[in-house]
């Protein structure tokens, strides 16, 4: 990153500025995904009715709300983002307001029109939800018989659209071993590549999205193995605080209006029916909270050996356990694994 | 837990003039997510 981009990324930490924000414009989704954060795909019916999500008008006032508030960068998700008939005139709205904007999708919608219309937006990165290097894990994962051919064909028509794609995998016990093909897929697209091993309990308050996630030998290996090189590359900050970017750079907004201070943490901060979202920023008592959290405030992690290495995140803590200073014991766990293969590990064993 | 003292309304920065839009623009899907630390394993 540039030295003036640094400097951006500084002010705004320091200043408490939401430079990043997520907009979930719908919850409807054409995947069923097994590990869904939002709620139990398998449900009869979703936790909100659709005529209760925000409407066009509340979403357009939303951007401007966000533009006005310092905001830079604005990512649309769902729910199944391309699902909403609107989306194109929240593009121009963003663009209007000069946002750098970029779209989470699974990519089953992205046909060469739609692809050729988020280009003329100017949409800035589109990031692909992918489950697996074949077909049948990441359909299995998606509960939905082709879904891997239409993500990958969309994959291919943004691409050569020009648009600047990633792939985002969640990791889950049935791609656990296909994580080195997703890279694989992903350099071969000329995409980016994250994997989240971190899965988050349900915002419905249901759980067994965590019975997907994969245990401690079986990410020892993948550590050891497919990503040792970027786990040896990164994940290692010597005084990593408390910090992090939820509430100080990051919010995010429901598809009903509340404000979170990060899309993956939905710790309740007010509503947008309710409060303008500058208001909610500054003055909901939670949102302080969280942004004022020092490790002295997290009883487990203060004095913890494997902090260095620790990829703790407030949101998926808070919405896995109900408290924002709790620890969690896939954390922990996943923490102790990278001191274990980590270049650096040595010099921090266990008292 | 730490919270700050002082109640102020929020106060927005004027984008406008420091002209960062291109600096924004500039920074990569990558070193984006970067900045949410703790952040996704990358690559």
């Amino acid at each position: 990153m540039s030295e003036l981009g640094a400097r951006l990324w500084k002010r705004a930490d320091a200043h408490c500025i939401p430079l990043r924000a997520a907009i979930e414009i719908t919850l409807r989704c054409n995947l069923r995904c097994v590990h869904c954060y939002n709620f139990d795909r398998e449900r009869p019916r979703p936790p909100v009715p659709p005529e209760a999500e925000l409407s066009d008008d509340e979403i357009l006032d939303a951007i401007d709300q966000l533009a006005e508030a310092g905001c830079l960068y604005l990512a649309f998700t769902g729910g199944e983002a391309l699902l909403h008939p609107s989306l194109p005139a929240f593009l121009e709205r963003a663009r209007e307001r000069r946002f750098v904007v970029r779209i989470k999708t699974n990519g089953m919608l992205l046909t060469p029109p739609r692809v050729r219309a988020l280009a003329e937006a100017r949409v800035s990165a589109v990031d692909v939800s992918v489950y697996g290097a074949r077909a049948a894990t990441h359909d299995a994962v998606t509960a939905r018989p082709g879904s891997f051919e239409r993500t990958v064909r969309g994959l291919r028509h943004a691409r050569a659209a020009g648009i600047a794609l990633k792939v985002n995998a969640c990791l889950v016990q049935e791609n656990v071993g296909e994580v080195a093909g997703m890279r694989a897929l992903a350099a071969e697209l000329g995409a980016g590549f994250a994997l989240n091993p971190f899965l988050s309990a349900r915002y419905d308050g249901t759980r067994s999205s965590l019975l997907k996630r994969v245990d401690r030998q079986a990410l020892l290996d993948l550590y050891r193995g497919p990503l040792a090189d970027v786990v040896a590359e990164g994940g290692y900050v010597p005084e990593r605080s408390a910090r992090c970017a939820c509430a100080r750079t990051n919010c995010g907004i429901s598809a009903t209006g509340e404000v979170y201070p990060c899309i993956g943490a939905p710790v309740p901060c007010g509503n947008l029916r309710e409060r303008s979202f500058a208001e909610i920023w500054e003055s909901s008592p939670a949102m302080r909270r969280i942004r004022g959290l020092r490790l002295d405030d997290l009883p487990d992690c203060r004095g913890c050996a494997d902090r260095p290495f620790c990829k703790r995140s407030t949101g998926t803590v808070y919405t896995n356990t109900g408290d924002v200073t709790a620890s969690e014991p896939f954390f922990c766990m996943e923490a102790a694994v990278t001191r274990e293969v980590h270049p650096q590990g040595a010099k921090h064993e266990r008292a | 837990m730490s919270e700050p003292e002082e109640r102020k309304p929020y106060v927005a920065p004027d984008w406008e003039e420091e002209e960062v839009f291109e600096v924004a623009a500039s920074i990569t899907c990558v070193q984006f997510d970067q900045t949410c630390d703790p952040g996704p394993i990358q690559s």
